[in-house]
């Protein structure tokens, strides 16, 4: 293909494409030169000949009598076929050949026009339908679920902790990724296509004028505002990904880790470091390459928020290397499942899978891929990464709520109340043999799911009989429906303090809280980490 | 006990690889220009010199490579139905 000077003298941004307007420029352009050259054709005068014209695409040259003129497709237009010509012809009368019937001036473009067959972008744009069809349904899944998430984990007081601050932090960032993305797709493509710029150029104005047609500016700010926004929550996200890992990390890594402590610093990690270089990649664009909605790549200022998110995904993957290696040292060292080294594996590969999720550890798969990939490799491998760039939210809310011990023991003593406070409303007043069944079961109950049952009995028994009824004689912390499990122990104590004045007050329940002895700050050695990982995990 | 881990050699190397851009090499997929068809303006000089070729590997972010990919599709069949427009209107074309 020939060299272009033209594209090679346009805007330093738009990597690979020119706009409508930058077209109309260096259309216009080509006039003013071509203006000049025919005035000073025509002050040599050489009579018979076709007079050189300007036909608003090509300079066309003094005609020969009788003879075709050949002129290249001219560089400056960027849809046309650059090795093709186009051809005029210069009657015998010495002008060039006219059909009245239309009023124009014959000229044969079809050389030019070769590559321009609409059929070509087809294909491209059913590409990124089906692209954005499936990435909508991803983020629009990924947003329902984390919704619904952040509700349960609000609505429970005792989830109320920093590593479940951490995940709200976290779904949050999923979702306004999502959201940003809903709302840049809606706005920016809408306003490409501008209506008062098209219908001056279908006018005659641009024959007529030298000027560069000039765009209201002003009208791209929320479009703007839009694409900024996607960059910074896409920027976020990423962050937030990276906190969970450095979160976790530090759980098994560092003693006497305190979380709470450090929740203000993850904040501004989180929100904060990309809040500076989306700013400044912000500033860059209006200054560098201010150019529509900023929708296009401008050439290398990209870097400016591509390498920090480069940068917390590198970070990340190490970090999630370095997570699996201490989780299966501790896996081999503890013999958690015994000595039986296939279970030790599954149990490894269980967790690797849900660090993989969790960690992203899918953007460094896509990163390091080699991209020589042409055409349908690249479709695949975007529909590949989108699929899981969309759907991590969801998977991410399935991991840490809906598969969650907490969780999932919360909402079931909620569900068991309400069963039963229904059974309650619906049942005799004659209830004597009922409390005594109750106070059996929690008497002799040792699984976790018949202690959630009585003591969401004892919430509605504790409300009618003595106080006495409810005392435990192992000191043990009982809060209304209380079950006992390993997450409750990361949880700080305020929580259940809390949790219990509320039941005090709300539900006249005198229940003894006993104060834990557990200090906020907890050290985690080799057992307490694996414990506290799987927690996590 | 402290069991902090410190990044080896090896991880730093990783990481300074992560953010190497590898644009050396041109990617033609369908929703790509052609291999170096816009350059980096260079003022004063109007016949600017070659340059390597525009590599999608640039886009490094699926999300943000989609949106800029289509916008470009988007922002080429837009010229293209100005160009095919405005061609009708001021000529006659032997065009297909």
């Amino acid at each position: 293909m020939l060299k272009n000077p033209y594209r090679e003298n346009q805007m330093l941004d738009s990597d690979g494409t020119i706009t409508i307007e930058e077209q109309i420029v260096l259309v216009l352009k080509a006039k003013v030169q071509c203006e000049l050259n025919i005035t000073a054709q025509l002050q040599e005068g050489v009579e018979g000949n076709c007079f050189p014209e300007w036909d608003g695409l090509i300079c066309w040259p003094r005609g020969t009598v009788g003879k075709i003129s050949a002129v290249p497709c001219p560089p400056y237009i960027y849809d046309f076929n650059h090795r093709g010509v186009a051809f005029r012809h210069c009657n015998p009368n010495g002008t060039w050949d006219f059909i009245h019937s239309l009023n124009k001036t014959w000229a044969n473009y079809s050389d030019c026009l070769r590559f321009l067959k609409p059929d070509i972008s087809i294909g491209k744009k059913e590409f990124f339908e089906r692209l954005y069809i499936m990435y909508t349904v991803g983020y629009s899944i990924s947003f329902g679920s984390l919704a619904v998430a952040i509700l349960i984990i609000s609505y429970f007081r005792r989830l109320h902790c920093t590593r479940n601050y951490i995940h709200m932090h976290l779904f949050v960032s999923f979702m306004l990724r999502a959201a940003s993305i809903f709302v840049k797709d809606r706005v920016v493509h809408a306003h490409i296509g501008i209506k008062e710029l098209q219908s001056m150029i279908m006018q005659d104005d641009l024959q007529n004028s030298i000027e560069v047609p000039s765009v209201d500016k002003s009208q791209y700010m929320g479009c703007k505002m839009a694409v900024v926004m996607f960059i910074y929550f896409l920027a976020t996200n990423y962050y937030w990904i990276l906190v969970e890992g450095l979160y976790l990390h530090s759980l098994i890594s560092v003693a006497f880790f305190t979380d709470t402590k450090y929740l203000w610093g993850f904040t501004l990690i989180g929100w904060g470091f990309p809040a500076v270089f989306v700013a400044a990649w912000a500033v860059a664009r209006a200054t560098l390459a201010d150019k529509r909605c900023w929708e296009l790549s401008a050439g290398d200022v990209k870097w400016i928020y591509q390498a920090p998110i480069l940068a917390a995904i590198g970070l990340n993957f190490i970090l999630f290397l370095n997570t699996v290696r201490v989780l299966a040292t501790k896996i081999w060292e503890t013999n958690a499942v015994g000595h039986d080294t296939r279970k030790q594996y599954r149990k490894l590969a269980k967790s690797t899978l849900v660090l993989v999720l969790v960690f992203g550890v899918h953007y460094i798969v896509f990163v390091c891929l080699p991209h020589s990939f042409t055409g349908l490799g690249w479709e695949i491998r975007m529909h590949c990464e989108l699929f899981f760039n969309s759907f991590q939210g969801f998977f991410v809310s399935i991991i840490y709520c809906y598969c969650n011990g907490e969780v999932q023991s919360e909402v079931k003593k909620m569900w068991s109340r309400w069963n039963l406070s229904i059974d309650w409303e619906k049942a005799p007043p004659c209830g004597s043999h009922r409390y005594g069944s109750a106070i059996t079961t929690m008497t002799h109950s040792t699984s976790s799911q018949s202690q959630m049952a009585a003591s969401t009995r004892m919430v509605l028994i504790s409300g009618k009989v003595p106080k006495t009824v409810n005392r435990q004689p192992d000191n043990q912390v009982t809060l209304p429906g209380f079950v006992w499990s390993n997450s409750e122990q990361d949880c700080p104590p305020h929580s259940i303090h809390e949790e219990a004045k509320e039941a005090n007050g709300n539900q006249g329940d005198d229940i003894p809280v006993k104060e834990s002895s557990r200090p906020l700050e907890f050290s985690l050695d080799a057992e307490g980490s694996k414990g506290e990982m799987e927690d996590v995990l | 006990m402290e069991t902090r881990q410190v990044p080896g050699s090896p991880r730093v190397l990783l990481l300074v690889l992560l953010l190497v851009p590898w644009g050396a090499r041109p990617a033609s997929g369908v929703a790509l220009p052609p291999a170096g068809a816009l350059s980096l303006r260079v003022s004063g000089r109007p016949w600017a010199v070659p340059r390597a070729p525009v590599s999608r590997r640039s886009l490094a972010l699926a999300d943000d490579a989609a949106f800029r990919e289509r916008a470009r599709l988007l922002a080429a069949l837009e010229r293209r139905h100005w160009l095919n427009s405005y061609m009708h209107k001021l000529l006659v074309l032997d065009a297909p």
